[in-house]
């Protein structure tokens, strides 16, 4: 059975989450995030997996804000006066996004958890540096895990020993 | 009624069964003193096995994971508590009945996210399958 989401805006997100948390089913997704930061060459690739409960929110709509609305928070955050927020009403007072496909949710996921500087410009980098995968995609064995690279002919990830 | 909603500032109890004597609570001491967010994970893959205001968990290599919340704190000044099993294959095995001695680092506070480290006997970054966190503070 479907369960209609409230009327949210204006809401704190807190109180959402704990509605979702109360009335929405967990959902595990299969794919995985994995990215390489530019600015960081020598690091291996790192793996950002969803939440089950945020992915459930995301499915659900009516209850996550705007992407933008994090953009706006981590600029605030990235000045260098910064001590606490004041802005953050945008999270419980913009309209939230109405339901999304599990795809849909990734790709908001990588906007809101993934540095800027990651996916933006993404076709212009000499190399690949974001992936969506399935989670069987990425080797089965953590041995060798700090060594993870993006394949550049980005079909799997590679394990370099 | 569904989704309704009861405001109330203060608890009391008349305490009856123990005392006999009044006591109440003014409510915001409840709420302040929360947990904002909490996670259980699987270090290997950071699969979330439960949670709550939490987005995602990113696996940054071996024994290094980053969580980043839904509704952001207000500062970066919260109580970051995590801990976790020592163990990297056993998620039922706990430190009191020989899993490996384990440090619990927390690195990279910010207001929407945290990372954490489990740190293993010999001082190496190392999985664990039982990793538990959570955030203490005020929400932005």
């Amino acid at each position: 059975m479907t369960i209609k989401t409230p009327e949210f805006q204006g809401t704190h997100l807190w109180d959402r989450l704990c509605w979702a948390k109360e009335n929405l089913e967990a959902k595990q997704s299969d794919y995985r995030i994995v990215w390489q930061d530019p600015d960081k060459p020598e690091e291996c690739s790192k793996v950002t997996v969803p939440d089950p409960n945020w992915l459930a929110c995301a499915l659900q709509g009516g209850i996550l804000p705007p992407v933008e609305v994090y953009w706006a928070l981590a600029e605030d955050e990235a000045k260098p006066d910064f001590k606490k927020h004041t802005r953050g009403y945008l999270l419980h007072n913009t309209k939230p996004v109405d339901a999304m496909t599990e795809e849909q949710a990734i790709e908001y996921l990588i906007m809101k958890d993934i540095p800027q500087r990651v996916w933006r410009e993404y076709q212009k980098a000499n190399r690949p540096r974001l992936v969506i995968c399935k989670k069987d995609q990425l080797p089965s064995t953590r041995e060798w895990r700090n060594a993870w690279k993006i394949d550049e002919n980005v079909v799997n990830l590679e394990e370099v020993a | 009624m569904a989704n309704g909603t009861i405001a109330f500032d203060t608890l009391t109890t008349s305490d009856s069964v123990k005392t006999g004597t009044e006591k109440s609570i003014d409510t915001s001491y409840i709420f302040n003193s929360i947990p904002k967010q909490w996670s259980n994970y699987a270090g290997s893959g950071t699969t979330f096995r439960d949670s709550f205001n939490s987005s995602s968990a990113t696996d940054n290599g071996t024994g290094q994971y980053t969580i980043t919340l839904t509704n952001a704190m207000s500062t970066d000044d919260n109580a970051y508590l995590y801990t976790n099993n020592g163990n990297q294959t056993n998620e039922v095995q706990a430190f009191t009945t020989g899993g490996e001695r384990q440090l619990a680092n927390i690195r990279a506070q910010a207001t929407s996210s945290y990372g954490v480290q489990p740190i293993g006997d010999g001082g190496a970054q190392q999985d664990c399958a039982l990793n538990c966190s959570t955030v203490l503070g005020d929400l932005a």
